[in-house]
């Protein structure tokens, strides 16, 4: 939101003194406040009844007031397009009235596809800007977390509080089954590598977490495919186009800014602490599960030599080795969990003068995380100058380095995963070994002898999981763009523009011999580098025409050229030979397994736009590309697509009273995609590693196809953008409905055809929705009075339904690439929408009722079934900023009503005796349901012990779903802004002090961590919670300082 | 001016570019096609980690010599397994062994090689057979084309038996075949390259599936006897087993298994067994998991990151003959008790690593394996030390199922929508990818508790 408003101005000239009397002439001529051009056909009218008269042709205007004017009384001015002007009555003659435009909205320019400014209202789709101080307010690592819920139709879920965790955003839905579902990322025009490389056993990030938030002016989403139309097929799931800071003519600038932030973790499950590890009551040492003894009746032996725990072994209260000293019961899960700290340093120099500016910027950002050990950091350095050679010749460059590192931990599906092994383990059993530092003390999780200490053979000791079971990753990523503008005549500009952005990431993943989850093959070691390099390379025409005074168009024509590379060097190695040394030379040489793959394509776009607006009230815009792309096979690979865009002013054409501004836009657009993937057109075979010194092969086992087409989504959206007079409330509502088809998917195909799946177009996925933001300055921004409070306040509100209207023939149900537990999958179903979660279910009889046995215990069905839809009913964002002097506050509310959440750790602590839920495990209770054998309802009792939770680890997938909903404060800022006057005795332009907190309170039925999270990263599977790393709740403090 | 011209010659270069594209869309990371030698390694591997993956746990769980109790294990132990972890014995065998196989078969055919094309039909025969005692009905005669057909049918278990003693019948001749383009060397990780033990690994096989129809065929033992006098593992070095290097991603599946997710222990009911029989394999059959509170599993023999899977060896062999006498030569023990001897003795030394003395293995067979010519009785002493001495493997199941040898009681809360009567299954429930992707997938879905063909 463009925020400049000015107050509106009256200019009066001939100042003549009112004399209140029977009756009143006044005359004199109306003109444009900015033009002085004569404005005929004004309205005036007195206020108090409907006498009134019109300027003629020239703008003049006579008016007599009616006979009993009172003091206070005015006449009115009203023009379409014109700000209403008051003025009190007074006698007057040659009276001239200035009639300012309704500037504030007109003056709205936003950037839309291939970095065309354009104003507002010229715009037929919908368009949201984001401010670079409202991207930063908050001091979000991630620049993509930090447009959580401030746009609406925009989801942001980060994956975790990890530092440098993922964060997967969607605009208007999910549509693509294979392929990506986020946005398209632009910044100064290029494309940038948003990719996820996910992990099976810790948060990878997005790569769009490189840039650093400060560099940004402002972020615009274009939703829909006619927003995003230029950009062609990349941008088929929307675009963010970011623009970022530019030095500015004047004196040369200096900013620094430094923000402290500490994290605590912001939500965790309820454990159990009353009884002990084992089972059927009876605590046995190194059992998995804490089905033991009462706490109460267990008693230490006092053997001090004992390993497992200083107070000596574990026995019952009767035992003649028992002391008096009962068993404690250890809060593991609140020992784990450090505080977080996030400092982050940036300086921007800035500058310029007629002929030319720049812009350096240089952060550091230095993270660690909740979870003891875990770390990212980020260094960014970016200048950017543009110069005119000459006056019609302009040179822009920009080149952005980035260095970042991140540290991670185990998580999810993972037998070294560190929730799995803090929530698995009993609460008899001190992790920490009676350390406060326990992660920094080896002893604390490693026995002289090497091994690990921990509760169960099968799961790591969390501590021992941090210390011996790491991911490390980093990267060195340099961005470049240079940009030739050069207008041969006034109306037309040609461009040319070419970028790179290419990075160099290093990972290393390793598992001590000794850490569960490769255990049974002696540890593993896994470097890979990955290189990748996208060029770009634009050539853009763009001409502007106008014929009389209400006729204009602009014409754009574009060439696009982009290349994509990535090589990938893996060397995975297994068996480490010296114990605690991680290095891929440490491995038995036999279990190496080295690959280089390269990931390559290209995609040529040809596009054009053609706008054409009438009369300031008729807005068309025509779009079409024609792309080639390397990822179809020959005789597909090339595809053509249009939009139509169309904006109606409304308010130009007729008076609407209150509402001052009033435009109608709707557009319809296709747009084209490529094969999510390279190399789908083909068969071959793929190497398997080595087998005992044997080289294997066998054929991919994905089955290729030369028959690709290319997919096509048809998007139509139709809205409208109101406006109060004097701008002070702000309503823009949208509803869209896109159909994606023939989407390229992989699909399963049965298993005894040889192959797991296939490749091929089918289908149709169609999502619909909503979009409001409603704005209103409650109390006004530019206060009367300094003193007096302002207050703005702003509502989005986002609603998408999707339904997956058709699969192929005889295939109605997909899994989707998914990480982790595999008993409940993400899966597009026919009939359902997006990503809805299949798992096991009770068995029910055709009524619905659930069966139990004659035990009274319910069933289990052998069939595996929906069991829940992981997509909110709608969320929304609230935000309201109050001022007073120099002061500030803003805090942002987030609304999430609806969609489920498999809540897998729930599942395997209760099966494993952990869950707050086991506590009651000696009451009993009666299943809703009826006998199998005998249709009567249940009336057996059956206790909820051991046996009770009796399908194995993971349990019943459908008992685990919970329904989210949440109400939190994303986030809270209050900012102190340093008076001029003190400003400039510290020879300062500006100063600012913040105090930042995000996640300050969390309200939600979940039962487990943040329910913002997901076990499959940025992917597309959502909705589960296996054992998530938890977020965090944060306070920062912000120093702000310009020179 | 120059600078104008380089950019325009710049831009126009980009844009007839486009021309290229084409050359991007191959993949230059991988082959087209593959030699033989390296696509038969790796169908080994699948095939020990096949048996003894998720095969071992189900077979030996349903045999109540392994107790699940925890994990998939536990719903196994219920007798309602998963439809989803069953998928992955499915594509263990298909995907991860078949494919291969198939199209070395199909090469070794076309280009004049029969002894890869003889070495790939042994092992293809033996994964059939495994699929088949699964679930009777299996497709194989569609299957393994990829998209040529894409629903395979489901061959009838009998015509998939007919197919498994035809593929090594004609295994046999093409090993015999004196002339190959190539032949298996060091990349036969089963026998180097030994023809020879291809041919008995055959032959034993054809005897192992005619005496799995004695249910339903009263010609079973005849055929069987007629098979067993064409070949012979001569000894238990000619076995037919996947030999595990023990290190890195080569380990023995029962080894990985326990070392990781333990969630299947030793039955009591087995144990009590050789308890009962005083046998001294005991001590060395089973070894104690660590901090599990006494709970045991499979002894060292079958456990260890290096123990071979055995597919098929002189042991069973000498099972196989002990029976086929028993059935064939009634009223006289002889022969039987001869076979019979002999295999007890085999199991004795490879369990124990030859520790158990001598005397005591002839003093155990004295006392608790002695024939007497009654049939009911041979038969139930024979296939009782069948059962001990082919655990870990999925024979003791299929034994189980067809002769009821040993009596076993069925574990309580068995009864499911999959296995109506709580009864030890008879069958596994087939995937739920077939049930998903293949419209030919069986209709009604069997339980597991519908007999199939030799079942009967």
């Amino acid at each position: 939101m463009i925020s400049k408003f000015y107050s509106f101005t009256l200019f009066l000239f001939l100042g003549i003194t009112p004399i209140i009397q029977a009756q009143i002439n006044m005359s004199g001529i109306v003109r444009d406040a900015e033009t002085q051009e004569a404005l005929p056909g004004v309205v005036i009218q007195f206020q108090r009844t409907a006498e009134g008269a019109i300027t003629d042709m020239d703008g003049r205007f006579t008016f007599s007031t009616p006979a009993d004017v009172q003091v206070g009384d005015s006449i009115r001015f009203s023009f379409l397009g014109y700000q209403r002007l008051a003025i009190p009555i007074r006698n007057a003659a040659n009276l001239e009235v200035l009639l300012p435009r309704n500037q504030k909205i007109l003056g709205e320019v936003v950037v839309t596809a291939i970095g065309i400014q354009r104003d507002k209202r010229k715009v037929g789709y919908s368009v949201t800007e984001v401010s670079g101080s409202e991207l930063t307010e908050s001091r979000e690592v991630s620049v993509l977390n930090a447009l959580n819920s401030k746009v609406a139709g925009v989801t942001v879920t980060s994956t975790s509080g990890s530092p440098g965790a993922s964060t997967a955003i969607r605009i208007r839905g999910n549509q693509s089954i294979n392929g990506g579902n986020d946005p398209l990322i632009i910044i100064d025009g290029i494309p940038i590598d948003n990719s996820y490389r996910g992990s099976n056993f810790t948060d990878q990030a997005n790569r769009g977490i490189d840039i650093n938030p400060n560099d940004i002016a402002s972020m615009s989403v274009l939703k829909g495919g006619a927003a995003s139309a230029l950009y062609g097929l990349r941008a088929a799931n929307g675009a963010i186009v970011i623009t970022t800071k530019k030095g500015k003519a004047g004196k040369t600038e200096v900013s620094f800014n430094t923000t402290t932030t500490l994290d605590r973790v912001n939500k965790l499950p309820e454990m159990q602490d009353r009884y002990s590890q084992g089972s059927g009551g009876a605590f046995i040492e190194g059992s998995n599960s804490t089905w033991g003894a009462l706490l109460d009746t267990l008693r230490y032996d006092g053997d001090g030599d004992y390993l497992f725990d200083s107070n000596g072994r574990i026995v019952n209260q009767s035992d003649p080795t028992a002391t008096d000293a009962r068993v404690n019961a250890y809060d593991n899960l609140d020992n784990f969990f450090r505080t977080g700290v996030t400092l982050n340093n940036a300086l921007s120099v800035s500058g310029g003068n007629e002929k030319g500016s720049f812009y350096f910027s240089a952060a550091d950002l230095r993270q660690t995380g909740i979870i003891p050990l875990t770390e990212y950091r980020r260094t960014s350095v970016r200048a950017s100058a543009n110069t005119a050679i000459r006056p019609n010749l302009e040179l822009k460059f920009t080149a952005n380095y980035i260095n970042s590192e991140a540290d991670r931990a185990q998580r999810g599906s993972n037998l070294s995963g560190v929730m799995l092994g803090l929530l698995r383990a009993p609460a008899s059993f001190d992790l920490a070994n009676g350390f406060d530092n326990a992660a920094d003390e080896e002893a604390a999780y490693q026995f002289p002898d090497g091994s690990q200490r921990t509760y169960h053979d099968a799961f790591d000791n969390p501590y021992w999981s941090v210390n011996k079971n790491r991911n490390e990753e980093s990267l060195n990523r340099l961005i470049g763009v240079a940009e030739f503008s050069w207008k041969p005549w006034p109306w037309m500009t040609i461009t040319e523009r070419a970028g790179v952005d290419t990075y160099a990431e290093q990972r290393k993943s390793y598992w001590d011999s000794r850490s569960n989850e490769f255990k049974d093959l002696g540890g593993a070691i896994f470097d890979e580098t990955v290189n990748q390099k996208n060029l770009t390379n634009d050539l853009i025409v763009a001409m502007t025409k106008s014929w009389g005074e209400k006729w204009n168009s602009s014409l754009v024509l574009g060439h696009n050229y982009q290349a994509y590379n990535k090589t990938f060097y893996t060397v995975d190695g297994y068996d480490f030979v010296i114990d605690g040394f991680y290095d891929i030379s440490n491995v038995a040489s036999l279990n190496v397994e080295a690959d280089d793959f390269v990931d390559q394509s290209r995609l040529i776009g040809a596009y054009g736009e053609l706008s054409v607006d009438y009369n300031r009230a008729y807005y068309l815009t025509l779009t079409g590309r024609q792309d080639w792309s390397s990822t179809l096979p020959p005789g597909n690979n090339s595809f053509f697509y249009p939009s139509a865009s169309f904006g109606w002013v409304l308010t130009e054409l007729v008076d609407l009273g209150p509402v001052a501004y009033a435009k109608l836009r709707s557009s319809y657009a296709i747009t084209g995609n490529d094969a999510f993937q390279n190399y789908l057109t083909s068969n071959f075979f793929v190497s398997g590693g080595s087998t005992q010194g044997q080289l294997t092969y066998g054929p991919n086992t994905t089955i290729g196809s030369l028959d690709l087409k290319p997919e096509f989504t048809n998007a139509f959206e139709i809205g409208t953008d109101l406006r109060s007079r004097n701008n002070r409330l702000r309503l823009d509502l949208t509803y869209y409905q896109t159909s994606s088809r023939d989407q390229i998917v992989v699909i399963p195909i049965a298993n005894s055809t040889g192959y797991l799946d296939y490749v091929t177009n089918i289908g149709q996925i169609d999502n619909k929705g909503i979009e409001i933001l409603l704005e209103a300055d409650i109390l006004d921004r530019k206060p009367a009075r300094p003193d007096k409070v302002w207050w703005t306040a702003s509502i989005n509100f986002t609603r998408n339904r999707n339904e997956v209207v058709e699969l192929a023939d005889g295939l109605t149900n997909i899994a989707l690439p998914s990480n982790g537990v595999a008993s409940t999958q993400s899966r597009v179903i026919v009939g359902e929408q997006y990503g809805v979660l299949f798992g096991t279910r009770w068995l029910r009889n055709s009524s619905g009722q659930i069966l139990v046995d004659d035990d009274g215990y319910p069933l289990r069905d052998a069939e595996s079934g929906i069991i829940g839809d992981p997509n909110p009913d709608f969320t929304s964002g609230f935000r309201n900023t109050f001022g007073w002097r120099n002061w500030s506050l803003s805090f942002l509310l987030d609304i999430r009503v609806g969609g489920d959440m498999y809540n897998g750790t729930r599942a395997v602590t209760r099966t494993l005796g952990t869950h707050a839920d086991t506590e009651n495990r000696d009451e009993l209770i009666v299943f809703d349901g009826v006998f199998q054998s005998t249709g009567q309802p249940n009336n057996i009792a059956v206790r909820q012990d051991q046996s009770f939770y009796r399908y194995g680890l993971i349990g019943i997938s459908e008992d685990n779903v919970e329904e989210v909903n949440w109400l939190r404060m994303r986030d809270l800022n209050l900012t102190y802004s340093f008076s001029a006057e003190l400003c400039k005795k510290l020879r300062l332009a500006r100063a600012s002090a913040t105090f930042t907190a995000r996640n300050l309170f969390l309200i939600t039925n979940y039962s487990g961590i943040d329910p913002e999270t997901s076990l499959g990263g940025a992917s597309n599977a959502f909705g589960r919670d296996y054992f998530n790393s938890p977020n965090t709740k944060s306070y920062g403090i912000n120093l702000s300082v310009t020179f | 001016m120059s600078i104008l011209r380089i950019f325009s010659v710049f831009s126009i270069t980009l844009i007839f570019s486009a021309c290229d594209i084409e050359e991007f869309s191959d993949n230059p990371n991988v082959p087209t096609t593959a030699p033989l030698s390296t696509l038969l390694p790796p169908t080994q591997k699948a095939l020990g980690d096949f048996q003894g993956g998720r095969i071992f746990r189900y077979s030996n769980i349903f045999a109540q010599q392994l107790r699940g109790v925890d994990g998939q294990e536990a719903l196994i132990e219920n007798y309602n397994p998963d439809e989803l972890f069953v998928g992955n014995i499915w594509s263990d065998g298909y995907v991860s062994a078949m494919t291969n196989l198939r199209i070395i078969i199909d090469r070794a055919d076309a280009e004049g090689s029969p002894h890869y094309a003889g070495v790939a039909r042994v092992q293809m025969g033996t994964c059939l057979g495994i699929l088949a005692d699964l679930w009777g009905d299996v497709p194989y005669s569609q299957a393994l084309q990829g998209a040529v057909f894409p629903n395979p049918i489901y061959d009838s278990q009998e015509s998939i038996y007919n197919t498994i003693d035809a593929i090594l019948a004609r295994a046999i001749e093409d090993l015999n075949q004196p002339s190959s383009v190539f032949t298996p060397g060091p990349d036969d990780l089963i026998y180097a390259g030994n023809l020879i033990n291809w041919s008995r690994a055959a032959g034993i096989l054809r005897v192992r599936y005619a005496l799995h129809t004695t249910k339903v065929d009263p010609q079973a033992a005849n055929r069987a006897l007629e098979l067993q006098q064409m070949a012979s593992f001569e000894s238990a070095a000619s076995d037919f087993t996947y030999p595990y290097l023990g290190t890195g991603t080569d380990v023995n599946p029962i080894s990985s298994f326990y070392s990781t997710t333990p969630y299947a222990n030793i039955d009591p009911s087995f144990t009590d067994l050789l308890a009962d029989l005083g046998d001294p394999r005991a001590p060395s059959m089973f070894a104690s998991i660590p901090f599990s509170g006494g709970q045991r599993k499979p002894g060292a023999y079958f456990s260890s990151p290096a123990s071979p899977v055995v597919l098929c060896g002189y042991m069973e062999e000498k099972f196989l003959r002990a029976e086929i006498a028993a059935r064939t030569q009634p009223g006289s023990a002889a022969t039987a008790q001869a076979e019979l001897t002999e295999a007890i003795t085999i199991s004795m030394q490879q369990v124990s690593n030859s520790v158990i003395p001598s005397g005591d293995v002839e003093a155990y067979i004295s006392e608790r394996a002695t024939l007497n010519g009654d049939f009911n009785h041979d038969l139930e002493i024979i296939l009782t030390q069948k059962y001990i001495a082919m655990f870990t493997t999925p024979e003791t199941w299929t034994d189980y199922r067809r002769t009821g040898i040993p009596a076993l009681t069925p574990n309580a809360g068995g009864a499911s929508s999959s296995n109506p009567n709580g009864e030890i299954p008879r069958r596994l429930i087939y995937p739920q990818s077939e049930r998903l992707r293949n419209p030919n997938f069986p209709s009604p879905t069997p339980t597991m508790q519908d007999r199939f063909w030799w079942d009967q």
